[in-house]
């Protein structure tokens, strides 16, 4: 978060002074509120070991290990992103479902088969007849088209 | 007396005789289910469905062209709640509040009682905000003009703090989520010198990103990534407990905060700019507040329900005062109603009453109509929909996912928007671990572009001094109010000594 603010403080330093004002000042309160926010962080961590001096070890892996489920889902994600101007909208949601549901436990293939399908056709449908938004076909489904 | 009070003076049964015609009762009830289904989307919401809606109002005339509008906008706004409180995704960012009690009722397999809450909350909520408008809208619409942008830029700061304050967690993390949020809001072109900020060199940016983006991501898939860590069902013991009515017996038990809360919506809704979001979320604090169960809520009390869906439709009666009176639309909802009308060439203010009384009265009476059709419609919706509570997560997560990403790829058709819901799930997802308050993130985006706006004027008006705190007596009272809160709100954060759960 924090260098997250320093580079919106940085990047503040680039326009006229009266536009800049608000978003600087709130930067810059934020900023020092984590600063603040962090020290007292830091001495309620020590206070808590003064009191109780037995050392606690660390979860392996340190403060973001997350469950494996946390990941699979997370790469599902990416891997959605990735596909979907590829392969368009239909196939990388039905892949997207398939794969994550898998991952998640679901062992039943006639709910995989149900959910990978007819959601991402139902969405699909709703957005193209009634939202009028043009879902992607895919880059690879348009090269065959041609 | 009419001057004052114009309702006085329409034709009420002549209103009445249109609006029970049964092919108006019909299409009523059929954008009443439209509305649900269409508020309960996630990147959907009430202004979308009203504005694709408004093709096919032309077909009818003009009363049976805004009765259609009617019924969807009042049903998408409650229809929002429903996913808020099934899978903790509000459809509408008016039900952001609505999440932080009803989904843990869920959890706890009351997600049919809590449907009822929210539906005749809602309902009640609507219904005084309606008669609100009927009876005070020129009075009410007078007082608006009191506010300068000083003041719009105090009261801005004022929710900020104030729900950073209640918010549950630290009011120090309150303020980081909160000064977070602003900035989110302040990425893009300066609305008024048109200057570019943090854009950091992608093209994508330079627009603001839209708010749907930011609950998507910062509720619903954060949501999905608590959900993957978790086996079994949104219900902890994969039963549905209470009906839909015993949900409105239940709002029944708080009386003082149902009126609490549809004064509040009434206020923030003809105060053009506050908008739904921040109405709901200040009536939720305010219950938390004033509340003697105060510990309870987040947790899943029904009184915190029921002060976030009251507010919220009763912000719908608010917003149209402005916007029939003045013709300036309070909220994005009534602004797209606001185009329908003059589409039609009808026009807002004094002539409105007077040229097209047989159509205000009309108006009123659907409105009015609408909210009790959404409770029953609801209902309906409501059979199946709590069962989802009840499903396998193992498959239920990755289509509540695949909701979010479409929907935000949906609300304005770019690949930028699936990836900043997901980087803002993952934001969510921390800010949630390490008890910040991502409620306070995006009360931030909301009023970001509002203080922004009006700390500009202000600062025109006044040559850049802080005069603008002493601008008036009603921005003195908001600043002195506004300090009060911030010592207020420390010295609680030290009484309690550590945050509690965030919300």
């Amino acid at each position: 978060m924090a260098v997250g603010l320093v580079f919106f403080l940085w990047e503040g330093e680039s326009y006229s002074p009266h536009a800049a004002r608000l978003p600087q000042m709130v930067a810059g309160v934020t900023l020092l509120f984590l600063f603040l926010d962090a020290v007292s962080s830091w001495r309620k961590e020590r206070g808590a070991q003064k009191a109780s001096p037995v050392d606690v070890p660390l979860p392996k892996g340190g403060p973001f290990l997350e469950s494996p489920r946390f990941y699979a889902t997370a790469c599902c994600i990416i891997a959605f992103f990735i596909l979907f101007p590829w392969l368009g909208y239909i196939l990388s949601a039905a892949l997207f479902i398939f794969g994550l549901s898998w991952m998640l436990g679901e062992r039943r293939w006639h709910v995989l088969a149900i959910c990978s399908i007819a959601a991402p056709i139902a969405f699909w449908y709703a957005s193209e007849t009634y939202l009028k938004i043009v879902m992607p076909k895919g880059v690879i489904f348009e090269f065959f088209l041609r | 007396m009419s001057q004052i009070f114009p309702f006085l003076d329409l034709p009420w049964a002549q209103g009445f005789a249109i609006a029970f015609t049964w092919e108006h009762l019909l299409i009523l009830i059929m954008a009443s289910l439209l509305g649900v289904i269409c508020g309960a989307l996630p990147g959907i919401g009430a202004s979308l469905t009203m504005s694709l809606l408004i093709p096919f109002s032309f077909h009818w005339d003009k009363t049976t062209g805004l009765i259609l509008l009617v019924g969807a906008w009042a049903s998408a706004v409650y229809g929002g709640s429903i996913t808020a409180i099934l899978i903790n995704t509000p459809g509408t960012g008016g039900n952001v509040a609505s999440a932080f009690d009803g989904f843990p009722l869920s959890e706890q397999g009351r997600a049919g009682e809590a449907l009822g809450i929210s539906a005749f909350a809602s309902s009640i909520g609507g219904v005084t905000g309606i008669a609100f408008l009927i009876f005070f809208s020129p009075l009410l619409a007078k007082l608006t003009v009191e506010f300068g942008p000083a003041e719009y830029f105090i009261i801005g700061l004022l929710a900020l703090c104030m729900i950073a304050a209640l918010s549950g967690a630290s009011l120090l993390r309150g303020l980081i989520s909160g000064g977070l949020g602003l900035l989110i809001s302040f990425m893009g072109y300066d609305i008024i010198t048109g200057e570019l900020r943090f854009n950091f060199g992608f093209e994508y940016l330079e627009e603001r990103i839209h708010f749907v983006i930011i609950v998507i991501g910062v509720f619903g898939v954060s949501q999905c990534l608590r959900f993957s860590e978790t086996v079994g069902s949104i219900s902890r013991s994969g039963e549905v407990k209470g009906g839909y009515l015993s949900g409105v017996a239940t709002t029944l038990k708080y009386p003082f905060t149902l009126l609490r809360s549809v004064l509040i919506g009434i206020v923030f809704g003809f105060i053009p700019g506050l908008g739904t979001s921040s109405a709901s979320l200040f009536s939720w604090t305010e219950a938390k507040r004033v509340s003697k169960n105060s510990h309870a809520f987040g947790k899943g009390n029904p009184e915190g329900l029921v002060a976030s869906e009251a507010a919220n439709n009763a912000v719908e009666g608010g917003a149209l005062t402005p916007t029939l009176t003045l013709g300036i639309p309070g909220n994005p909802n009534s602004a797209v109603f606001l185009a329908a009308m003059l589409m039609y060439g009808i026009l807002p203010g004094q002539q409105l009453y007077q040229q097209n009384s047989d159509l205000v009265s009309t108006l009123f009476i659907t409105l009015l109509l609408s909210q009790s059709v959404f409770f029953f419609t609801g209902w309906i919706v409501s059979l199946g929909a709590a069962r989802v509570t009840t499903l396998s997560l193992t498959f239920l997560a990755p289509l509540i996912l695949l909701v979010c990403l479409t929907g935000a790829y949906v609300s304005s058709g770019q690949f930028g928007d699936v990836a900043v819901a997901v980087i803002l799930g993952l934001v969510g997802y921390y800010m949630h671990r390490y008890k910040y308050s991502a409620v306070c993130l995006l009360l931030g985006v909301i009023i970001g572009p509002l203080t922004e706006r009006n700390y500009h004027r202000a600062m025109i008006i006044y040559q850049d001094t802080w005069s603008i705190i002493t601008a008036s007596y009603i921005s003195i009272a908001l600043t002195v109010l506004l300090v009060v809160v911030l010592i207020w709100g420390g010295w609680r954060t030290l009484r309690s000594g550590k945050p509690s759960s965030p919300l």
